[in-house]
This record gives C-alpha cells, structure tokens and sequence, in this order.
C-alpha cells in the first residue's frame, strides 16, 4: 500500500518538473533562435520580461562549452541588459572563458552592467591579466572615461596605468580623449 | 496608439541620441581615430630642412613644390598610424591619381591607399578638383603599419550608366537648424541624394518630403505607422543618403520634390544628386580582411572561394552577378582595434563608423565590404540605409560581416549560404532596401508587394515575430528580421530596387 501511494504521488508530482523543464528548454531555444539577428538584435526588454529566469537562460547558453561560440559570445553581451546583482556575479563567473572573443565581450557586459565599480577589476587585469583581456580592459577603461561625468580619476588611470600597456592604436586613442575637456554627459543605460 | 507611443519614442531616442553625440564632440570629447582632421605636415614641422634652392623638403600639397611634385617620402619610418611624411621630389610612378594601384611606387606622388587606389595630397579643398574633395585616407606601409594623409578623393565614382546630376555646398545661417531644399524634376529611373558632412559626424535626418505641388509623400512623425510612398531613416555617419522612388510611387514626368531636414547644430555640407537612367547588373565588391584569413595577392584566400560561388549564385537567382573582386588587408595595430566590435548596434556605431571611413581613396565603383573576427550583436551591417553608393570615406560607406562567426555558424544551413545571404541583406539595405517587418512588429518598408508580418501574428505575445509565426508573411524573404538562408525571396519591387543601386554596373 505505501508502495503504491508512493508511485501515486511520484505520478502526481512528475509534472511540475517536467513542466519547468519544458518551459526552460522552450526558453532556451527561444533566445538562441533570437540571438542568430543579422543585423538588429531584439530590444531589451525581449530578455528582460523574462526576468530572472530570462538571465539564467542567457548564463546557460554563454557557460555551455557545448554550444557554438557565436551564441555564447552573443549570450553574454545580451547579459549585459539585466542590471541586477544575479546578472553581476553571472557575468564574473563567465571572465574566466577560454574563448578571447567571448571573454572580451562578457568584461564590457560587465562594465556597462558596474559602470566604475568595474575599475578596480579593469585595473588588475591591466597591471597582471591575460594580454587579450588587458587590451580589452584598457578598452573598457577609456569607453568608461567617454561615459563618465566625474573623470578624473579614470583620466589619472588612463595616463599611469594604460598608457604604458597600450599598443600604437589604443595609445592614439587614449592621448585623444585625455586631451579633450571633461564632459558632463550622463552614462548611457 | 501603440505604434503612436512607439514612433515617438523612436524619434525621441534619436534626438537625444544626435544631441548626445553632438554634445560630446561639441565639448571635444574623443573623436574616432580616423576621422579626425590632420595637420598639415608643413604646419607640423616647422623646422624642416630646405633644399639647397631653398624649396621646402617637406610638403603637403604639389604647389608648394613647384619644379616637382609633393610625394610620399620613403626614407620616413614606418611607424604605425602615424601621418605619412611627404617631400618635394621627382614623380614616383607612371599613374595618375585617381588610377588602381598595386604598390606605392606605381603611382605618380607614391600614395597607393589600403584600397589600391592612386592619391595626391592635399592641405584643404583648394588643392582639389571641382568633383573632388580633400579627406584622411589611409595608406598601408608594408605589412605591419598603416599611416594617413590627407588626399583628393572624388565626391562620388560611379560606373556608366550613372551621373552625378548636381553638387552644391550649403552653408545654412547662423543657428539655423532646419534646411529645406527643392529636388528639381529629373527622368531619371532612381536619385539618389547625399549630403556629406566631410569629416564631421554630425546627426540629421530627413524630417519632410512633399512633391513642388504639396502632396506629401514622407513625414517622419508617421514613421512605422502606416505606409508611406517614400520612407528615409536618419543617419548616423556624417552622410544624409536619400533614395527618390524607394517605394511604388513611379513619379509622373515633370514632378519635383522639396525636402526638409533638420541637423542638430549648424554645419557646412556638400549636396549631390546622382541619376541612374537604367538598371544595373554586376556587383564589384573589395573586401579587406580586418583580423581574419588575409589575401592571396589581393584576391580571396581559398576558404573564402566556396562562398563566393554561393553568393554568385545568389545575386544572379535576383538577376545580378558578381563582378570583379579585389581583396586587401588592414594592417597594422588597427587590425586588433577593429577585429572585434563590442558595441552594440543600438549605439552611436563609433567603430562601425571608424572602419567604414577606411574605405577612402577607393578608386572604383564597388562595394566596400569589411571582414572582421566578430561583432556584439549582428552578423553583418551597412553603414545606412539607403547607403551613401560610390561616395567612399565617409562613416557609412560599405558594409562589414562578422566572418569568424559566420564560419562558425550555429543555426541550420551551412557557413557559405549564411555568408551569401548575409552579404545580399546588407547590400539591400545599402541599396535602400528595409526589413520587411522589423523584430516588434513595425514596418518602414514602402513596398506594396512586399508581405508584412505584424504585432497581431505574434501568437506567443513575447514582444518579438518569430519565422514560425511569419510563415507566408515575409519569413521567406530575405530581408526578413531574421534573413533567411534557405531559400531567400524577394518582391518584384524589391528587385527593381536592387538593380538600381549605384554601385551595379
């Protein structure tokens, strides 16, 4: 008898995870088929209105080493649309990638999503991180200093700390903007 | 009301978007890195040495050479991005400007920019020829650095068949905003009207078209609300491309136009009507690979050949062909810069802007098409919509796809096609060509005989049209949101704007 309510309630129970599970790989294959946009993405509220559950399906397709790297790279960028403290630590967690192209993508989601609480994390990759993050984080650095209203810590960065890690390109780029006056444009969301 | 509340919105973004930009050049924030203006290397070297006749050594424009010419000086360092040195001194090579080059040394004053084109320098228009204009362009210094100058560059190069109509420069009054100027009757099968900003990246837009006896044929209060027998987007790059007919509306003979513009701030610009009396057919395309596999003598490397069958293919099912291609590489620290592009596309499109600009001194009527690693948010991407055709240098000129991540597709379909299709979807747009219905719902497209696929097909409500809920009603085609790579459509009428496009010969 016990045996019996016992398979009685797993049958009774089964649906709700079956259920959830089909909701999310729905989810999932909703977002991909989003994220392969030629040329104009969704708008953000595509991913949002999902909320949390929205992010995590972003998180799974940017972290699952399985899927192709377009998706992934894509994925991690749109993460960039949830301001929340989950999308933060998801973004932290994915820094590590392998991929140059993806790690490159999920440390600006992450600057846009911290705005300067990103420096010290830009900082220390630019005085010991990997050569292509370093560049990206100088990047990162002087598009913050192109945002930011109050700039003249990010100026002294920039000038100490950048500058002598930067290539012909970005070296231009940066003797540029700090010779320019500060501006008092507000951060774009 | 939705799509009231939606358009509004639309325009208000754009306008804060052009003031936003405005502002931050106005207050001299950062410019791009390839738009910005040059000295003069004579104002830059005040010291330089003269020659025993006491001709200047150093030089930016042939008259201040007068027995000789001002030419590349080879002896320079090759330093990347730096401004290329040039020196009085004998003709280089046996082309005249403005001809295809292979090495600096073919051409008369040694300048052969990255798109193999034959240049004289220039210190300001003055130095220039009536369908000229003096721009930044860039020149490669061997394989491992790109340096600028500033060169002639013709305002437009267009194949035969296609004329320039008109060049006129405005200078608006003092704080004036608004320009309104009168599109005089023209037979002409398609116009098409660019003003170009020089160097600067200013935002404009196109905010009434009437034909000269008041019928209104574009207000851009209505913009994706309903049908309108012309449509013209803002733009983003220091050109405003207008496109006369982009929709059904054949003009009757003897109509003419008045268009009204409004510009963020008072600025100079340079107008020009281009005609097109009949259709084209072949498409040049010159690629430069930014970061990706680069050329084999300036031709595609092999695994690129499958998918330039599958783009022949392609454009020849929408009656065109592909014609000659050419295919050079970016060198240089900017190759890095540009390989990846992280801002989204919703941005001001800096980066999307510094590479299109790279497309000075293109001495031929082809399309530019930029090849990098990978891009945030899209595949592939034209510099405006219609595009500024055969006006190379400006910050929408030509188009860029993301290849790297085309090679690495992951939706069904094989690389190749995806790269076709990609290529065409953006040609079109540069050609004048709209989604047939964008992600939300809404329709710019002015073609009648293009289908739509509207907010009420959205079966699951999730704000976005799927191909699933689009089936037979534009998900076929290939200017569908999404493309389409299997078997791409297009209109009658799309066709007819694509073939006349001012780059087809």
């Amino acid at each position: 008898m016990k045996r019996f309510v016992f398979v009685l309630g797993c049958l009774f129970l089964m649906p709700c995870p079956l259920a959830q599970a089909q909701s999310k790989s729905r989810l999932l294959q909703h977002f991909e088929a989003a994220l392969l946009a030629i040329d104009t993405p969704p708008p953000p509220s595509f991913w949002t209105r999902h909320g949390e559950e929205g992010m995590l399906a972003l998180f799974e397709i940017a972290s699952d080493p399985r899927r192709p790297l377009p998706l992934r790279r894509r994925a991690a960028r749109a993460l960039a649309h949830f301001r929340s403290e989950s999308a933060r630590q998801a973004l932290r967690a994915l820094l590590d990638a392998s991929d140059e192209v993806l790690a490159r993508f999920v440390l600006r989601a992450l600057v846009e999503v911290e705005h300067e609480r990103a420096v010290p994390l830009l900082r220390t990759i630019i005085e010991s991180g990997k050569p292509f993050l370093r560049r990206a984080a100088i990047e990162d650095l002087l598009y913050l200093f192109r945002i930011t209203p109050a700039k003249d810590h990010l100026r002294a960065l920039l000038r100490d700390l950048a500058i002598p890690h930067a290539d012909p390109a970005l070296r231009i780029q940066i003797e540029k903007a700090l010779a320019s006056r500060p501006t008092h444009a507000a951060p774009r969301e | 009301m939705r799509f009231e509340v939606r358009t509004l919105a639309l325009v208000q973004a754009l306008c804060f978007f052009g003031c936003y930009r405005v502002h931050m050049r106005a207050e001299g924030d950062a410019a791009p890195d390839v738009a910005v203006d040059a000295i003069p290397l004579s104002d830059a070297l005040p010291d330089a040495p003269l020659e025993k006749d006491a001709l200047p050594l150093y030089c930016a424009r042939d008259r201040e050479c007068p027995s000789s010419l001002c030419v590349h000086d080879f002896e320079a360092p090759p330093e990347d991005l730096a401004e290329v040195r040039l020196r009085c001194g004998p003709r280089v090579g046996p082309l005249d400007p403005l001809s295809e080059c292979n090495s600096p040394i073919d051409c008369s004053h040694g300048l052969c920019t990255l798109f193999g084109g034959c240049v004289r320098p220039c210190a300001d228009a003055s130095d220039c020829g009536e369908e000229e204009r003096c721009a930044r362009v860039p020149i490669p210094r061997g394989p491992s650095s790109l340096q600028f100058t500033q060169a002639c560059i013709p305002w437009v190069v267009l194949p035969e068949g296609v004329r320039l109509s008109r060049r006129e420069d405005v200078r608006l009054a003092p704080r004036s905003t608004l320009h309104t100027f009168e599109i005089p009757p023209s037979s002409a099968l398609a116009q098409l009207f660019l003003h170009v900003a020089g160097d600067d990246d200013p935002f404009w837009s196109v905010l009434t078209i009437d034909t000269s006896d008041g019928r209104r044929l574009f207000d851009i209060s209505l913009l994706g609300m309903s049908p309108q027998p012309l449509v013209a987007l803002p733009s983003l790059g220091g050109v405003l491309p207008i496109l006369i007919s982009n929709g059904d509306r054949d003009f009757p003979e003897g109509t003419g136009f008045v268009a009204r513009i409004y510009l963020s701030r008072t600025f100079e610009f340079t107008r020009l009507g281009i005609e097109r009396n009949r259709g084209g057919r072949t498409l040049d395309l010159d690629f430069v690979s930014i970061g990706v596999s680069p050329p084999i003598n300036r031709m595609p490397p092999p695994d690129l050949a499958p998918a330039l069958s599958v783009l022949d293919a392609l454009l020849r099912r929408f009656g065109l062909e592909l014609g000659r291609i050419r295919h050079f590489n970016l060198p240089g620290s900017l190759a890095e810069t540009h390989a990846i592009i992280e801002e989204p596309s919703t941005s001001e499109r800096m980066e999307v802007g510094d590479i299109l600009a790279l497309s000075a001194g293109n001495p031929r009527p082809s399309l530019p098409v930029f090849l990098i690693r990978s891009a945030a948010d899209f595949f592939g991407t034209a510099g405006s919509l219609p595009g500024p055709m055969g006006s190379h240098g400006t910050r929408a000129s030509g188009i860029i796809i993301a290849l790297e991540d085309i090679q690495n597709w992951p939706g069904p379909g094989s690389w190749t096609h995806v790269f076709a299709s990609v290529l065409v979807h953006e040609f079109a747009h540069f050609a004048g060509l709209f989604h047939t219905s964008e992600a939300d719902g809404s329709v710019f497209e002015p073609l009648s005989d293009t289908p739509e696929c509207k907010p009420e097909h959205d079966a699951n409500m999730d704000g976005v049209l799927a191909p699933e809920e689009c089936v037979g009603r534009g998900a076929e085609n290939l200017m569908f949101w999404l493309g389409n790579f299997e078997d791409p459509q297009l209109s009658p009428r799309q066709r007819q704007i694509l073939e006349r496009a001012m780059v087809l010969r």
